[in-house]
């Protein structure tokens, strides 16, 4: 089927694909329509969200996930709310653009649908998320610390979770053949009308699942992520062992600023020249003012307490129920982030072990 | 959407109830015919609270000491203890201010109840409002009233009119230079025995005040038979938000801005054990195997139903 007259055919919720040489050909298509962002790896070594300019040539890294998942995008780090001029409050909703974020692995589509739900009555991070496409791209094998089967968000990029999939077809005897572009909503629809591309046979699902499978089978033993999750979820963690892990949180709230899911923020006034402004910014729970009331009071002044909430909110059974998964996606930045060794893999092999 | 951009409020009145403590009436600038929610009689009910915006110092979460009336004129009792409440205690009357609201669950429809409110220091500020609409429906509470000292009584307006249209007992901790005698304020268990001696039975327990307080009194009550079911509390947490975002006034895996400020001791009682350590009972946890094994009793299994075949 032509892509021109797809509109048509995703209303019966199909899922369409077809065959793409490189992904670069469509990232430079939607370039016409879209600002688009990818990974890119920067001067200091690591990958960033870079913009990526036309006619630029750069080639795209299928396997680069940037140490900052694209969660700013969306809830940015720091933004105007309000300004008020002495008499009247006035909204200032962010300036928006049509953006497409290129190459999004499966664990940070996950985060942003997650966000999605959190954020779904928040005006400031609708204003940037309804303006965006993403474009997922179909995890090959585990990485760095990631754990994502654990908690249901990878390797293989869930298709509500995006509007256009990248998955590359199989390499046989090394060879790569190319990719297969599938469609998951009226908005990918869109993006990839007029491309004219091939539609796939249809044993596209069948590799793709294979591949799935390869992936999932370079995982390290999860044993204790699944134990953790357990114990935590059954209250069966005790204080000692997270005051314990307290010693090693030095509050810095990298965990909090690199974890996709972590939303938590704090305000503050800023004089402006007609006024002042309110801004907002992302706090983490682990510092020790984050529940500390103007009275003194603090229902969290221990640090163990503190602890104990971030993984809790991470990964019991009771936030399963209330907002369908798991709190964490397992991409285990916080591991990597994390100066005290107190990341995702280390608490979960403790809490295992205890 | 949420509309997280306060409307502009005017500072009308304010005067001095209690040590450090003002009480603050507000009513919108502009209604264009309109009330704003926050100042809606409609959209409020008592219990519920309302972010205030202090131009310069940002916001914080307080309670509707006096709920709207039709002119959109609603109160609040504050007391001076940081930086925004520094600047707010400067204002005067005619002042601008931002408010957002109304938030979280208000108290229960409690029908013909008969009803205590148990309050402690600024903690009757949250069920003032209360009171008062009970008052309304023709079922006036008992109210016990019990602050540190005569001076930290607060809202003594309010406490002249429910004299005259409710039972009101007042407590103090420190009796020393009091105009005149109160209960003293220590002897909780000893003023709840007396007041349910005279006026009890209850039907409903309404209490607010520091948490080890209310902690107090939900176990008096409970030892003493009253359903968990029907006594409520409300609680103070920091706020940012007030609709369920920002994540700081968690319990649990309540967020205390949309599931509460009010809960029922029961719902509470779970939130608040989801958050402490929890063992099985040893008993049900080992079967008596465990127990049997390490003390290498040879013999019966403790359990009737576990299935070993002992």
């Amino acid at each position: 089927m032509p892509t021109n007259i797809l509109s048509k055919a995703s209303r019966n919720r199909e899922l369409y694909a077809y065959e793409l040489e490189r992904p670069e050909h469509l990232r430079d298509w939607l370039q016409g329509r879209y600002t688009v962002f990818q990974p890119v790896q920067n001067q200091t070594g690591n990958g960033s969200w870079e913009e990526a300019k036309l006619g630029e040539v750069v080639p795209f890294d299928p396997d680069l996930r940037p140490v900052m998942s694209p969660k700013s995008m969306f809830f940015a780090e720091r933004e105007q709310m309000f300004t008020f001029d002495g008499e009247m409050f006035r909204a200032t909703l962010p300036r928006t653009e049509t953006r497409a974020l290129f190459g999004v692995k499966a664990c940070d589509l996950m985060a942003i649908s997650y966000q999605d739900q959190h954020f779904k009555d928040d005006p400031y991070y609708q204003a940037r998320r309804r303006e965006t496409l993403l474009v997922g791209i179909d995890c090959q094998s585990a990485c760095e610390n990631g754990f994502c089967p654990s908690v249901d968000a990878g390797p293989q990029v869930h298709q509500s979770t995006a509007d256009l999939i990248l998955t590359p077809m199989p390499s046989i005897n090394g060879h790569t053949t190319g990719w297969w572009l599938i469609c998951t909503s009226d908005q990918g629809v869109r993006a990839i009308d007029g491309m004219n591309l091939t539609p796939a046979d249809s044993h596209w699902r069948y590799w793709r699942d294979m591949s799935d499978e390869h992936a999932r089978a370079t995982f390290p033993d999860d044993t204790y992520i699944i134990n953790g999750i357990q114990r935590i979820s059954a209250r069966a963690v005790p204080e000692e062992t997270w005051n314990s892990m307290a010693h090693q949180c030095l509050g810095c709230s990298g965990c909090s600023q690199t974890c996709p899911t972590c939303s938590c923020y704090a305000v503050r006034d800023v004089p402006v020249e007609s006024g002042f402004s309110r801004e907002r910014f992302h706090d983490s729970c682990l510092m020790v003012g984050f529940q500390k009331e103007a009275s003194g009071a603090n229902p969290t002044a221990v640090a163990g307490r503190r602890v104990a909430r971030y993984w809790y909110h991470k990964f019991s059974s009771d936030f399963v129920a209330k907002t369908g998964r798991f709190g964490c996606i397992g991409c285990g930045r916080c591991d990597t982030t994390c100066p005290g060794s107190i990341g995702a893999h280390s608490v979960m092999e403790k809490i295992a072990h205890v | 959407m949420f509309d997280m951009t306060p409307t502009a409020v005017r500072l009308i009145d304010r005067y001095d109830d209690g040590e450090d403590i003002l009480s603050f009436t507000f009513e919108p600038c502009e209604t264009g015919g309109r009330l704003p929610t926050v100042a809606d009689p409609i959209q409020v009910s008592p219990g519920q609270f309302f972010m205030l915006s202090v131009p310069g110092k940002g916001e914080a979460a307080f309670t509707y000491a006096a709920v709207p009336n039709q002119q959109g004129q609603f109160c609040a009792l504050i007391r001076q203890v940081g930086k925004l409440t520094d600047k707010l205690f400067e204002c005067k009357p005619g002042d601008i201010l931002g408010a957002r609201g109304p938030f979280g669950k208000g108290w229960p429809e409690l029908g013909n109840s008969r009803v205590l409110v148990i309050a402690g220091g600024c903690g009757l500020a949250p069920v003032a409002a209360e009171i008062d609409a009970l008052i309304t429906n023709n079922t006036p509470p008992v109210v016990y009233f019990s602050a540190r000292s005569e001076a930290m009584l607060v809202m003594k307006h309010q406490r002249e009119r429910w004299r005259e249209t409710t039972t009101l007992y007042e407590a103090v901790d420190n009796q020393e230079g009091a105009s005149r005698t109160y209960l003293q304020g220590r002897e909780l268990m000893t003023n709840l025995d007396t007041i349910i001696a005279e006026h009890g039975p209850f039907d409903d327990v309404i209490c607010c005040g520091p948490e080890g307080m209310m902690e107090a009194v939900c176990h008096y009550l409970t030892a003493r038979k009253f359903p968990a079911k029907h006594i409520w509390l409300s609680l103070e947490r920091r706020m940012h938000c007030g609709v369920g975002l920002c994540g700081h006034c968690y319990v649990a895996d309540d967020l205390v801005c949309v599931d509460g400020p009010t809960y029922r001791w029961d719902q509470l009682g779970e939130l608040v054990v989801k958050e402490k350590f929890v063992q099985p009972p040893r008993e049900l946890a080992s079967m008596g195997h465990a127990d049997l094994a390490t003390e290498n009793v040879p013999g019966e299994c403790g359990s009737s139903n576990c299935g070993c075949g002992v």
